[in-house]
């Protein structure tokens, strides 16, 4: 029996707190947030307009800024929808089996949340690198991995790798099998079913999943880095260029790339706040 | 546990809820007096558990005065006001023993730091002591070191009582305290409380939404209804004597439809006299308890006979015979009776037989649930 | 149901080739190396150096996240002010926003020059390519954790208890002390860990405010980078290794204590 837990009327001075006790408890939660956060985001714009919005435009619209932006998109475009399906993949195996192992998938899913993306790009650089038997093989074919897209998509992968499986999983899994057995009684194929039952209950954690994959796809920058080699105009998505024009002392540069990014990451917490209305309104 | 047992009333209590227009409890007033259980009845969404908070200070009353053995209490802290409120889930401390559970009034009470350094020991020792006895007297002798995910449903229910019980209350409320039980355990733990209240004679309130139970353990009844007080009285009483409709078919009364004629309540089986005030063509309830109904059988009944009724449907449960019968005028009438009584009688589903009411309560108006 | 063979072999052929194999190889290597090579590769000063200060700031950034975690915590799930909910979406900034973002603009605020390293340099305190620095950086990335582990517990914790507490006479310091810190105990502790997790593997938002003086101002990461580029492929391995191993450690660590929270949470469905 929970009682909803509004901190409602119904509780009368004793319960509550004493209201100097409230009013220091905000200010202090709220001076903190301010100081790590609003002022932060605030300095992104306030450097990037430092010149004036003509500048920033100009700094935005160079060759190098404007293919950065389309490698970061063709990351993107790679890396989300192969984690995407595996995600959906994932998590219907958890949510409605039961095998040997099922934990430690769990926990394999969860891996890449907690190893350094440094690592990451590390790994893939000892794999496919052109020292290594792999990648000496391939580069022998023409294929270049290291220094080269296949590995900041593979990068974006590994990094990326948990978001929607971690999003879709506790749903389905919440939400049991009834609906999809009624399904199967009434005569529905398991792709109909998929389709027509299961995807719709738990569209809008896909779809949170989805986001928060194209946000941190974007904005990855360790693992990518590492892998990338920085090559101008080749391998520099938006997180690296913001640095290469950091080091070069293009100021502005820099931080109207960032903006870019910042404005990303925005429109993910209002995209996060009206999903989460849309399911808990 | 040499507490003076201490009235407690309520007087005009009214409390609302922002959000909701109705009030939660309206213009409330009862006394439950030293001595003994108060039970306080009603359906649920009656105002019952509002009541107990407003005693225990979880909640304010908009209006309206709450007293404690005479003062008013609205100053008084919750901390201070010496209720042992029992909670509906018992609302244990999960990470503590049963133990901790019992000790944790005695503990937050002795604060005076200063005091604590000197008398460490010896408050200890008595808290230990006291933690102990109440341990025998809820029966957990043993149950120290448990965690309440530990216990049974029971055994977390008389946690609850010993913990609200260690601060030596002058009150004790227990909101539905059987709620989640099962029957077997209810009916043990009823037997339980009795004998509780005769050993320390604290001056007890309790909610339920069960009328038996209320009847069966109180010397005293508050029944409510819509935030409202019914009626209260002593459970002799108000079970005799249902001031409304409401009071008596909520204790479980049968309702029957009928009308005046002549000075007299004529209703399907029932002739009784007129409520005061009828009128000739008036229509008229009768409230009859299923226990006051008497069968008798009906060798060669005429049809249109008012007495009449057809058995729909008859179930033994236990050493009792459960029987709904049909009238004439389509009212149902639910009928309990002991089973030799009716094997007696020698009738089955679908056969007729004679009503006859005891004690009927005939009140003015058309009552319908 | 349907599509047991499917996905499992998705997921298992998927899993395999992006997580498994990847640092499976990296642990292979690890323990192929010469033992001789790795000790002396960890154990040479400035990859000590960068150890202790990487678990140090991290510690350090974790602490100041528990603390914080929990007053945004309270402050979120138990007060009604104008702007919480803009407040509660801003919360997970720091998991949207891209990490260099981050390291760019705090470089830039509390550099010398900065709008908060102006002030503190006139008083003496330097924070930019300082250990303190770091330490902001990190605090940064881990504060959702300990909010968003703590908060939903504080949220669905029976009122009853509390009340319970009120009227067996405890304060509302007592109750908070005796009460409700021990049920948040296992949240707040599951937040420490994910917050000191992300702090030690952290990259991006560290390496600009961070200096990155060999010695003094390197973290871990960044090393291995370093020895990357000059292909130091062993040193990078072993200083990884004990990265993964350290991810491990703290990954199992942070299991246990959900399954013990969960288990103490679920104390209210028996209840019921």
């Amino acid at each position: 029996m929970k009682t909803p837990t509004e901190p409602s009327e119904s509780r009368v001075s004793a319960l509550a707190d004493p209201p100097w006790v409230r009013r220091l408890l905000i200010a202090a939660a709220l001076l903190f947030l301010t100081m790590f956060l609003l002022v932060p985001i605030g300095a992104v714009f306030s450097f990037a307009f430092r010149n004036g919005p003509r500048a920033y435009l100009e700094a935005l619209c160079t060759p190098d800024t404007i293919s950065a932006l389309r490698l970061t998109l063709l990351t993107v475009a790679w890396s989300v929808p192969m984690n995407l399906v595996f995600g959906l993949a994932a998590a219907w195996l958890i949510a409605k089996f039961k095998f040997p192992g099922k934990s430690l998938l769990v926990t394999i899913i969860d891996l890449p949340f907690s190893v350094s993306p440094v690592v990451a790009g590390l790994v893939i650089v000892l794999l496919f690198g052109r020292q290594s038997w792999l990648g000496s093989r391939l580069l022998d074919h023409g294929v270049q991995v290291v220094f080269a897209m296949p590995a900041m998509v593979m990068a974006t992968i590994f990094v990326t790798f948990p978001f929607v499986a971690r999003e879709v999983l506790p749903l389905m899994q919440a939400q049991g099998n009834h609906e999809e057995e009624a399904a199967l009684t009434l005569g529905a194929g398991p792709w109909t079913t998929f389709f027509r039952v299961s995807l719709p209950k738990v569209r809008w954690a896909v779809f949170y999943g989805v986001i928060l994959s194209v946000a941190r796809a974007m904005g990855e920058f360790g693992a990518v880095s590492v892998v990338s080699g920085h090559i101008r105009g080749t391998t520099n998505t938006l997180p690296l260029h913001a640095e290469i024009l950091y080091n070069e002392y293009n100021f502005v540069g820099a931080f109207a790339v960032a903006s870019l990014l910042t404005l990303l990451a925005l429109s993910t917490l209002l995209v996060k706040t009206y999903v989460e209305w849309r399911t808990h309104p | 546990m040499e507490n003076t047992p201490l009235s407690v009333r309520l007087e005009n209590v009214t409390k609302v809820f922002t959000k909701s227009e109705t009030p939660a409890v309206s213009d409330v007033t009862f006394e439950a007096p030293p001595f003994g259980v108060t039970s306080i009845i009603g359906p649920s969404g009656a105002g019952k558990s509002t009541v107990l908070r407003l005693i225990a200070g979880l909640e304010a009353p908009d209006i309206g005065v709450v007293r404690i053995a005479g003062s008013d209490v609205a100053r008084t802290p919750i901390q201070r006001r010496g209720v042992g409120l029992v909670f509906q889930n018992y609302a244990l401390f999960g990470h503590m023993t049963v133990r901790e559970n019992i000790a944790f009034g005695l503990t937050v009470r002795s604060r005076d730091f200063f005091r604590r350094l000197l008398e460490r020991r010896s408050e200890r020792d008595k808290i230990n002591e006291r933690v102990t006895d109440l341990l025998r007297l809820v029966q957990l002798q043993g149950y120290d070191d448990r965690l309440p995910s530990q216990l049974s449903g029971g055994q977390r229910q008389r946690v609850a009582f010993a913990r609200a019980l260690a601060i030596e209350p002058n009150v004790l409320l227990l909101d539905e305290p059987f709620g989640a039980l099962d029957a077997r355990v209810r009916a043990e733990l009823r037997e339980w409380l009795h004998g509780l209240q005769q050993q320390t004679r604290v001056t007890t309130l309790l909610v339920t939404h069960d009328q038996d139970e209320a009847l069966e353990i109180s010397q005293h009844v508050v029944i409510m209804q819509r935030g409202k007080v019914a009626q209260t009285g002593s459970p002799e009483d108000v079970y005799d004597n249902p001031v409304s409709p409401e009071v008596a078919s909520f204790l479980g009364a049968n309702v029957l439809r009928g009308h005046v004629r002549s000075g007299r309540a004529l209703v399907g089986p029932v002739v009784a006299d007129a409520p005061r005030g009828a009128n000739d063509g008036d229509s008229v309830n009768a409230f009859v308890q299923p226990q006051d109904v008497k069968l008798t059988a009906a060798t060669s009944p005429n049809d249109g006979d008012v007495r009449l009724g057809t058995i729909e449907r008859a179930r033994v449960v236990g050493s009792r015979v459960k029987v709904l019968l049909l009238l004439a005028n389509g009212d149902q009438v639910n009928v309990e009776m002991p089973r030799d009584e009716f094997d007696a009688l020698a009738v089955s589903e679908g056969e007729q037989v004679y009503l006859d009411a005891r004690s009927p309560r005939v009140f003015l108006g058309d009552y319908s649930i | 149901m349907p599509g047991y063979r499917l996905t499992f072999g998705i997921t298992l052929f998927y899993a395999s080739a992006i997580v498994l194999f990847p640092l499976g190889a990296l642990v292979f290597r690890g323990i192929t190396m010469p033992w001789s090579t790795l000790w002396a590769t960890v154990t040479s000063p400035r990859a000590l150096a960068s150890l202790r200060l990487t678990f140090s700031v991290a510690l350090a950034a974790a602490l100041v996240n528990a603390v914080f975690g929990l007053l945004v915590a309270w402050v979120l799930a138990r007060y009604r002010f104008p702007g919480r909910r803009v407040v509660d979406a801003l919360v997970d900034l720091p998991f949207a926003l891209p990490t260099a973002v981050a390291g760019l603009t705090l470089t830039a605020l509390y550099s010398k020059t900065g709008l908060f390293g102006a002030p503190l340099e006139a008083l003496g305190i330097k924070i930019a390519f300082t250990p303190v620095g770091i330490t902001i950086a990190l605090t940064f990335i881990g504060l959702p954790y300990v909010v968003r582990a703590v908060q939903p517990v504080l949220e669905e914790l029976d009122p009853a208890l509390e009340e319970a507490a009120a009227t067996l006479g405890a304060t509302r310091w007592q109750t908070f002390l005796y009460v409700l810190l021990p049920n948040l105990t296992p949240a707040l502790l599951t937040g420490f860990a994910l917050s000191f997790a992300r702090a030690i593997g952290e990259y991006g938002s560290v390496i600009f405010i961070a200096g990155n003086m060999p010695m003094r101002t390197e973290i871990t990461p960044l090393l291995i980078v370093t020895k990357l580029e000059q292909y130091d492929y062993a040193g990078a391995t072993a200083l990884a290794v004990v990265m993964l191993v350290s991810s491990f450690v703290l990954l199992l660590c942070i299991n246990l204590l959900q399954r013990w929270s969960n288990r103490r949470l679920g104390l209210g469905a028996h209840v019921a």
